[in-house]
């Protein structure tokens, strides 16, 4: 009776095996390695290192997109990690790796690696990193430099669009959770509808998931009949923008141009040209200016956060809230402007 | 904030629909979960199969342009990859568990990889026309229940049947009787004459077909598939099943509840105006869920006989 077990478990052993196998090699395609024929100081050897597929969720795009503008014009030779876990074991074997080959600039784009990318940098004084990620939690070190990603200061110019376009008077807006990007970038939001449109209300909506997008909708479907009819995502724009179609409400594009999911609905998108970060990293490594490791600000006034409108929906965007747009974003880029930043609670 | 916006007259109706709207796909998973569990079989790759139904009704009505096609293709593939489920556990005799979960992981990687092959070259993101609701003449007048359940599309109208005619089909017909037999005493069944293995099969398929038109439901009412769009429905379908004691009808109202607390949740956060409200959102999404333990806990200690299928989770050797 054994052996009816023993060819079975040698079968089990051989899939677990086989498993393992395409677990390690998962997540490490090769990415793309041209050298330009540019003349001048040589392309950086830049990693970039993504916790989500890279065609999947606008966030890894934006990045994508970004160093290969880069790549294309001779800054950089670039090599693309996706879908590694977004745990500290994922981007350490990644960022070990990377670092074992000789890439100079190791790029960790997500949220969550903080502190693991500060552990792999202080491994390898050699190398440099870049972490683009919401708070860097302490990440700056000599060799770990911060990007930011202050949308919420995009927001607060979306707000004042919003407020100008409103019926309502009441807009809304989604999050999967209540945390402080998010917080800040709705919290914003308000306020700029408020300083065109005193008095405006504001239903923010915490879904509780990232990735539930009929939830997400529901979420846009219950602050619609509150009478909103305009929202904005915080990372949770495919739902947001089906909720804002059903409804014939408008709505905001998050971190890519969004116009084409709903060209009736969309009126902007809140863009992030990452690739303007990004540039002035790979610009400070080449004159050996990119010791200790600075902050690096995306945001409005750098030009890397933009309002990409939509050309079919601008027609109904009254001229007095357009106005009022392009003031606040020249006060923003002067400095003028400083929106804070309301993480909550 | 004015409860009046969230439940009162005017709000009523919106939330119901909201209700049912939500409800649904979970709805035909669970109900098709109990029809297996009650043979003996655990379908915990019920998720899997959610999720599967999902893309193939994507593609398919993406395209042909045809909801009814989507729909077809989406059970079709439930039902699939519940036989491939069932050659591990109705034929091979392997854990349920274990090659229920393998079933979800798998489904979860495949689904979300195929997505981005068939469209990863399309600029804007792919989607698909959900069907139109068909309002039922007479019966839309009912008060409240009738705008509430009978204007709705014809996908939703077929659900409503399907879990109709399971729990009928569970405890009116001749085969369920012997699909209750083979998952309370299959050695018994057995010796009735009854095809233990064949009964079985059965129930997993229409199992796996019916948590794949749930997948196919949500995906026509959502016009877009992203990764891991069925988010957790298949884990809460099971979980409803043990909360109502293996019972479809008891299914059907679970399902019902988990949606209406989640329609109740986002219709509060709107009415509060969002910042601070009296009973705090995340107390809301928890609430299902504790009513599940809560109920799961008083169910145990009130009731004296055991719901659960006595040869639940156990392969039935001849």
């Amino acid at each position: 009776m054994l052996e009816r077990y023993a060819g079975r478990s040698v079968v089990a052993l051989a899939a677990v095996c086989a498993a393992l196998v395409a677990a390690c090699g998962a997540g490490d395609d090769a990415g793309e390695g041209t050298a330009p024929a540019a003349s001048g100081p040589q392309p950086v050897k830049t990693g970039l290192i993504l916790d989500a597929p890279k065609n999947a969720i606008a966030w890894t795009r934006a990045a994508v997109a970004a160093a290969e503008t880069l790549e294309d014009e001779g800054l950089i030779e670039l090599q693309v990690v996706d879908n590694v876990a977004p745990d500290a074991t994922g981007l350490k074997r990644v960022a070990t790796q990377m670092a074992e080959d000789g890439v100079e600039l190791i790029i960790a784009h997500s949220g969550t690696w903080g502190e693991a990318v500060g552990e792999v940098a202080q491994d390898y004084p050699d190398a440099n990193f870049a972490f683009t990620g919401a708070d860097p939690t302490g990440a700056n070190s000599e060799n770990v430099a911060a990007i930011t990603f202050p949308m919420y200061q995009g927001a607060y110019l979306a707000g004042v669009l919003a407020g100008g376009v409103t019926e309502t008077g009441v807009i809304g807006g989604t999050a999967g959770f209540d945390i402080p990007v998010c917080h800040a970038m709705l919290h914003s939001f308000a306020q700029g509808a408020e300083s065109i449109r005193p008095g405006i209300k504001m239903l923010p909506s915490y879904v509780g998931s990232w990735t539930d997008q009929e939830k997400i909708k529901e979420a846009v479907l219950a602050s619609a009949d509150q009478q909103a009819d305009v929202f904005v995502p915080c990372g949770t724009d495919p739902g947001t923008i089906a909720g804002a179609k059903e409804r014939d409400v408008s709505v905001f594009g998050y971190v890519v141009d969004e116009a084409g999911e709903a060209p009736r609905n969309v009126m902007a998108s809140l863009v992030w040209k990452l690739e303007i970060p990004f540039r002035a990293v790979v610009d400070d490594l080449r004159r050996d200016r990119f010791r200790p490791g600075k902050t690096y600000a995306g945001g409005v006034p750098e030009g890397a956060i933009e309002l990409v409108m939509n050309p079919e929906f601008s027609r109904r965007i009254p001229e007095q809230a357009l106005s009022a747009f392009r003031k606040a974003r020249a006060a923003m880029e002067s400095g003028e402007l400083e929106v804070p930043f309301v993480g909550g609670q | 904030m004015s409860w009046s916006d969230v439940i009162g007259a005017d709000a009523l109706i919106p939330l119901l629909v909201a209700t049912l709207r939500l409800a649904i796909p979970t709805m035909l998973a669970a109900v098709g979960e109990c029809f297996c569990e009650r043979s003996g079989v655990l379908n915990l790759g019920l998720e899997g199969m959610m999720l599967t139904g999902a893309l193939a009704a994507f593609v398919g009505g993406h395209h042909t342009g045809s909801a009814a096609v989507g729909a077809v293709s989406g059970t079709l593939a439930g039902g699939l990859l519940a036989v491939v489920l069932g050659c591990f556990v109705v034929r091979g005799k392997v854990d349920q568990v274990v090659a229920g979960i393998a079933v979800v992981l798998l489904a979860q990687g495949v689904t979300a990889l195929a997505y981005l092959r068939l469209f990863s070259s399309a600029t804007t993101p792919p989607s698909v026309d959900g069907s139109p609701p068909i309002a039922i003449p007479l019966l839309e007048e009912i008060p409240v229940l009738g705008p509430v359940l009978f204007r709705q599309t014809a996908l939703v109208y077929a659900s409503m049947a399907m879990v109709a005619v399971l729990a009928w089909a569970l405890f009116r017909t001749r085969f369920g009787l012997s699909l209750r037999a083979a998952g309370e005493s299959p050695a018994a069944a057995d010796a009735a004459g009854i095809r233990v293995e064949r009964v079985r099969w059965i129930a997993l398929t229409v199992s796996g077909a019916m948590a794949g038109l749930g997948g196919a439901v949500l995906i026509d009412q959502l016009e877009l598939f992203r990764e891991n769009v069925t988010a957790g429905r298949g884990w809460v379908a099971i979980a409803i099943v043990i909360l109502v004691r293996w019972n479809p009808v008891g299914a059907i109202l679970g399902a019902l509840l988990f949606g209406f607390t989640d329609a109740l949740q986002f219709r509060i956060q709107s009415a509060a105006g969002g910042v601070e409200t009296a009973v705090p959102f995340e107390l809301f999404q928890a609430l299902p869920y504790l009513v599940t333990l809560l109920v799961v806990v008083a169910s145990a200690l009130h009731f004296k006989t055991r719901a659960q299928p006595r040869a639940l989770g156990v392969p039935y050797d001849r």
